[in-house]
């Protein structure tokens, strides 16, 4: 039978209406155009009760579960997406969904259509059941569920290539530099990259490089249950791997490089060329293990980010999410936030706890976020011009009286001291003002 | 910055006993959370973290804990400490759970004091370097010409 691609009789339906992979179409208008046996039953949807209906823009919750699969705005950017989807409320649904997005361009370069194919991502983890109550997997999926792309995305064009770089990094297997300021998301990144990646079965584990002494690093690596032992690893992360020691650098890269191997992701503030001339840093750091380098942008260069950032930190801490005053956003874009993300995070941590329960507001921030705020709707006035004469000819007169002092009047011995003939001197003296006479020897 | 916190999660004073000495000697503020539920809300914004969370780690109370204190305060270092000795795979496969939820560390028995204070020395200096880490980088250069020195007639 030949491949039914080259066949002129061939029928695209019946091939996904006979697919176990649940396959559908959304269309431009971002409605629902078709959808195989196997989504049907994925979902527990009639498509003929659906098609035609329209995806929301974003995300809706899993209830009805067809609804949690609405196309990311990333695809209707153009380039294939992939995002997990964890399905909350289903008795008998799958841990979560892994959706990829393939957008269809028309010929005319307008978007025509989407189509999503849904893989369940069942308990494949190496993990023995009789250590890993179900609670673990539960709370290890909520985890995977909380780092997707959407995480990363923003109106900004800072966050936009951030997410760019973050999806390219997530679809290889390439080792990856993250640098960026302190707080600006570095480990938020690595999470994305990780979990949205295809190890995200197995775990992240985050090494604080610049803290633990080798030997305890080494113990939880390659000491008794360490976990070099097998498979257990997905991603490795080194958080500035230029404090750790020669030595564990090259047991890390040893046990990255090998079968079953880690990913590997490093995080500092620069990238890894100073470390390396300085001896720091192993030399297959900057060669091998930066393959992809992605920068997180500082919050100060994102601002239009703030409104879905705060939402997502004030959501992460609470249920129902606090509300916002309207009064409190312009005083957080006036702020230059110089610890990035970390110290909003703190600032609308601390706002919260200062509200008590009630709606936050501008006065409930720190006074130093809002002296920022006033400073910035008062601007000071512009600063007074400098008299570049005025101040030269006062430096100049002060060099004059000094020399003079410092050789008892004597007008000679100043002009040679100030490296000027001597005429020149008394006439200076005389513009100023000063005694321009030469005072009586004293012996 | 507030002064550092140690929080600890213990099933008796074992755990409060080994880390007594070295809280004191840094002035860190020292609290107990043995409730579950209390330990993530036991730690407050822009107080450095080091916690240790002494469990069961074959039941499932610890990872709900876990996950929860990760999700609200992830700058806060967590040191999962097994209350009993585990197989090697065990150790392995609950390491690797421990540490994708968010533990910066995992102890298993025998556990001695200077193993609690090297992990809690070593995730206080994490911890405290990202407090004090919030420096500008941005500052302008400032134009030094004070014009009080250069009164002009």
């Amino acid at each position: 039978m030949p491949p039914p691609t080259t066949s002129p009789a061939f029928s695209w339906r019946a091939l996904f209406e006979a697919s176990a992979t649940a396959v559908f179409v959304v269309g431009g208008d971002r409605t629902l155009r078709y959808a195989n046996p196997a989504w049907e039953k994925l979902t527990d949807s009639d498509l003929e009760k659906l098609r035609g209906t329209k995806f929301a823009e974003t995300r809706e919750s899993a209830s009805p579960l067809w609804k949690s699969l609405a196309p990311p705005p990333e695809a209707w950017a153009g380039p294939v997406a992939r995002v997990r989807r964890p399905v909350a409320g289903s008795d008998d649904g799958p841990p979560w969904w892994d959706v990829t997005f393939l957008p269809l361009l028309a010929t005319d370069g307008a978007m025509s259509a989407v189509v999503g194919t849904v893989t369940v991502v069942g308990d494949t983890d190496p993990t023995p059941a009789a250590f890993t109550p179900a609670a673990v997997g539960a709370a290890r999926s909520a985890v995977a569920g909380r780092f997707t792309l959407e995480a990363l995305a923003g109106p900004s064009p800072a966050s936009g290539r951030l997410a760019a770089q973050v999806r390219a990094a997530a679809n290889s297997d390439a080792p990856v530099w993250v640098r960026g300021e302190p707080g600006s998301g570095k480990e938020t990144v690595a999470r994305v990259i990780h979990h949205t990646g295809h190890r995200r079965e197995r775990a992240y584990l985050g090494v604080e490089c610049a803290g633990l002494q080798p030997y305890m690093i080494d113990g939880l690596l390659s000491g008794k249950g360490g976990l070099t032992a097998g498979p257990h690893v997905g991603t490795v992360v080194l958080k500035n791997p230029a404090a750790l020691s020669r030595d564990v650098q090259r047991r890390l890269l040893e046990w990255v490089s090998g079968t079953n191997g880690p990913r590997l992701i490093c995080t500092a503030t620069e990238p890894p060329t100073r470390a390396v001339r300085s001896g720091q840093l192993l030399p297959s750091f900057e060669t091998d293990c930066a393959a992809l380098e992605i920068a997180v942008p500082p919050l100060r260069d994102r601002p239009d980010d703030l409104p879905r950032l705060v939402d997502r930190l004030l959501d992460r801490v609470a249920t129902p999410t606090p509300a916002l005053a309207e009064d409190v956003l312009p005083v957080l874009r006036a702020y230059r936030w110089p610890g990035n993300v970390r110290e909003l995070s703190d600032t609308l941590m601390s706002a919260l706890g200062v509200a008590n329960g009630e709606r936050i507001t501008r006065d409930h921030l720190p006074r130093f976020v809002r002296e920022a705020f006033l400073l910035d709707s008062n601007p000071q006035p512009p600063a007074k011009a400098i008299r570049f004469d005025a101040v030269m000819e006062e430096v100049e007169r002060r060099l004059v009286t000094q020399a003079l002092a410092q050789v008892n009047g004597n007008l000679t011995a100043a002009a040679s001291r100030l490296g000027i003939p001597r005429e020149r001197l008394v006439r200076r003296l005389k513009f100023f003002g000063l005694p321009h006479y030469q005072l009586p020897d004293k012996s | 910055m507030k002064a550092p916190l140690l929080l600890l999660r213990a099933a008796d004073d074992w755990l409060p006993t080994q880390l007594r000495d070295w809280a004191a000697g840094r002035k860190w503020v020292v609290r107990a959370a043995n409730q579950w539920g209390a330990f993530a809300a036991a730690v407050e914004p822009r107080r450095p973290c080091v916690a240790f969370l002494q469990a069961e780690l074959t039941a499932d109370a610890w990872a709900v804990a876990l996950a929860d204190l990760h999700r609200r305060h992830p700058d806060a270092a967590v040191v999962v400490v097994s209350d009993t000795k585990l197989s090697d795979d065990a150790r392995a496969v609950v390491t690797a759970a421990a540490v994708d939820l968010g533990a910066r560390h995992v102890l298993f028995p025998p556990i001695t004091r200077k193993g609690l204070e090297d992990v809690a020395s070593g995730l206080a200096e994490v911890v405290l370097a990202r407090a004090t880490g919030t420096v500008k980088t941005d500052a302008e250069p400032v134009l030094d010409l004070r014009e009080g020195d250069f009164e002009t007639r």
